[in-house]
């Protein structure tokens, strides 16, 4: 067990004999990684920031019954991707997608006026076409290639085989390929 | 191994997420094919690109406003939300539980003449009054017990309205747990946790008749009768404006070379302790006088020099 898992375990035994600064550590701890997957795959803040909140909200609410099986960043990313996944296809779902270059904006670096020009460029066009993948392509290749879950992490996030894994993210990278292959050398 | 199926592996080749059987022979068709080589290099490329991204952050104050919406509701709303079933099935409870309440509360009025006193003393209500009709006891035993246990409370009565009030409890207490009228709390081992147990509980018992039963308004006296058990003279100051009161007191006390010892406010009444030269004490009662209507619960003919005094101020 790495340290990680372990601080994490610790986290979760304190989570539930109700200890309230546990709670508060969680979210300062996981907070940016949820609210990424919200906004890669709503593509709108104020919707990813409803869906992290919520997030957090049904961990405090059901931490008890939490077997611990799984990792508690497997756990979060679960409920963060089904519930990303059950807006989407919510039929009454009516927000505004923000602009590309709004989501590249979120991302700030130190770069000079002519690399940023450049980056922002590559940015935009990697989230459009991250944004453009089918959902279900997209949720595994945000939690592979951006988060950086293991296949099996994946899998159990997801519900799904690890074969289904690993022939959506492969399927979604060779999307991706042909999209960026004026960036590729 | 077909190109076909080799590119179907190149990720899983990328992430080392290959068993050695499937990962040998691919590398060894790659190691032959420019184009699956190609392709991987591609693919690695495009794989490289996506960790480039950059990380995004939560909105500023978003933790904040999780923490705020994750807060524990009070346990009245948490018991609310554990109790929320049908009103078919709500009312008929909320209307017995009420019934409930009030014969327990009259049951014990009666049982106790001292906490009726008590009641129409402090703050008479309607609800509590002498011709209110007895409600049936479980037995005969612990009427006839509870007038017997009245007689020593009476006795008392003398030696303070605190301690008058802390026996009564503590009886009270006692009878209800013999009639099994209430809920008693559960026995305290060490005698001081044993009286305030028993101010505790006889405080709720009085409060529905009074006042609605406000928590803070039971702390506020029972606080008040801590405060008057260690004072020389205690009593209860009625004012118009509290505020006002303990601003006059306080300027009295700064005249006159008295001290404040203590103050807590509550809902229904501010409890200030004080210090007074016993050579200002006519003024002191003239100048309680001129504040509001002044009723002193105990004064000793014999003043100590100086005279420790615990107000209790109620608008």
């Amino acid at each position: 067990m790495d340290r990680r898992t372990s601080d994490d375990s610790h986290l979760v035994d304190r989570l539930r004999r109700g200890d309230a600064r546990a709670f508060d550590e969680l979210v300062t701890a996981y907070q940016h990684r949820v609210f990424s997957v919200a906004l890669r795959m709503l593509r709108n803040r104020t919707e990813a920031e409803e869906v992290a909140q919520e997030v957090f909200l049904r961990v405090y609410r059901t931490v008890t019954a939490f077997r611990g099986d799984a990792k508690l960043s497997t756990w979060l990313y679960a409920i963060a991707s089904r519930l990303c996944l059950n807006r989407l296809a919510s039929s009454d779902r009516r927000v505004t997608r923000e602009g590309d270059e709004a989501l590249t904006r979120l991302a700030s670096g130190d770069a000079t006026p002519v690399d940023e020009l450049e980056r922002s460029e590559l940015e935009a066009t990697l989230h459009r076409a991250i944004a453009e993948l089918p959902e279900e392509r997209r949720i595994v290749v945000v939690l592979r290639d951006l988060e950086g879950l293991s296949y099996e992490e994946i899998a159990a996030a997801l519900d799904l085989e690890l074969g289904t894994v690993r022939s959506r993210l492969h399927r979604a990278r060779m999307d991706l390929k042909e999209k960026l292959e004026r960036f590729l050398p | 191994m077909t190109c076909d199926e080799a590119r179907a592996r190149l990720s899983a080749l990328l992430d080392e997420a290959l068993g050695p059987d499937e990962r040998g022979p691919l590398e060894a068709h790659v190691a032959t094919c420019v184009d699956c080589r190609r392709e991987l290099g591609l693919l690695r490329n495009t794989v490289a690109l996506l960790h480039s991204v950059n990380p995004v952050r939560a909105p500023a104050g978003f933790a904040d406003r999780v923490l705020a919406a994750a807060r524990p509701a009070p346990w009245y709303r948490r018991l609310q939300r554990a109790l929320s079933l049908p009103w078919s099935v709500k009312l008929p409870l909320a209307a017995a539980a009420a019934l409930l309440v009030g014969v327990a509360v009259a049951h014990l009025l009666e049982m106790a003449p001292e906490l009726q006193r008590a009641a129409r003393v402090e703050s008479p209500s309607p609800a509590v009054t002498d011709s209110q009709e007895p409600p049936a006891t479980p037995t005969g035993a612990p009427g006839q017990k509870a007038k017997a246990e009245s007689e020593p409370a009476t006795r008392e009565r003398r030696e303070g309205r605190a301690r008058d009030l802390a026996d009564e409890a503590t009886d009270a207490t006692r009878r209800r747990d013999l009639a099994k009228a209430a809920p008693a709390p559960a026995p305290a081992t060490a005698p001081e946790r044993k009286a305030e147990s028993a101010v505790g509980a006889a405080a709720p018992a009085r409060e529905p008749a009074r006042e609605g039963a406000r928590p803070d308004a039971a702390a506020s006296r029972r606080s008040a009768l801590r405060t008057a058990a260690a004072a020389d003279v205690s009593g209860r100051l009625v004012v118009t404006d509290r505020e006002a009161a303990a601003r006059g007191l306080t300027e009295f006390v700064a005249r006159t070379g008295g001290a404040e010892v203590a103050r807590s406010a509550g809902a229904d009444a501010m409890v200030i302790e004080l210090t007074i030269p016993r050579a200002a004490w006519s003024e002191f009662t003239r100048e309680l006088a001129a504040l509001g209507a002044w009723t002193p619960d105990r004064e000793p003919a014999e003043l100590p020099a100086q005279v420790r005094v615990a107000l209790r101020i109620i608008e």
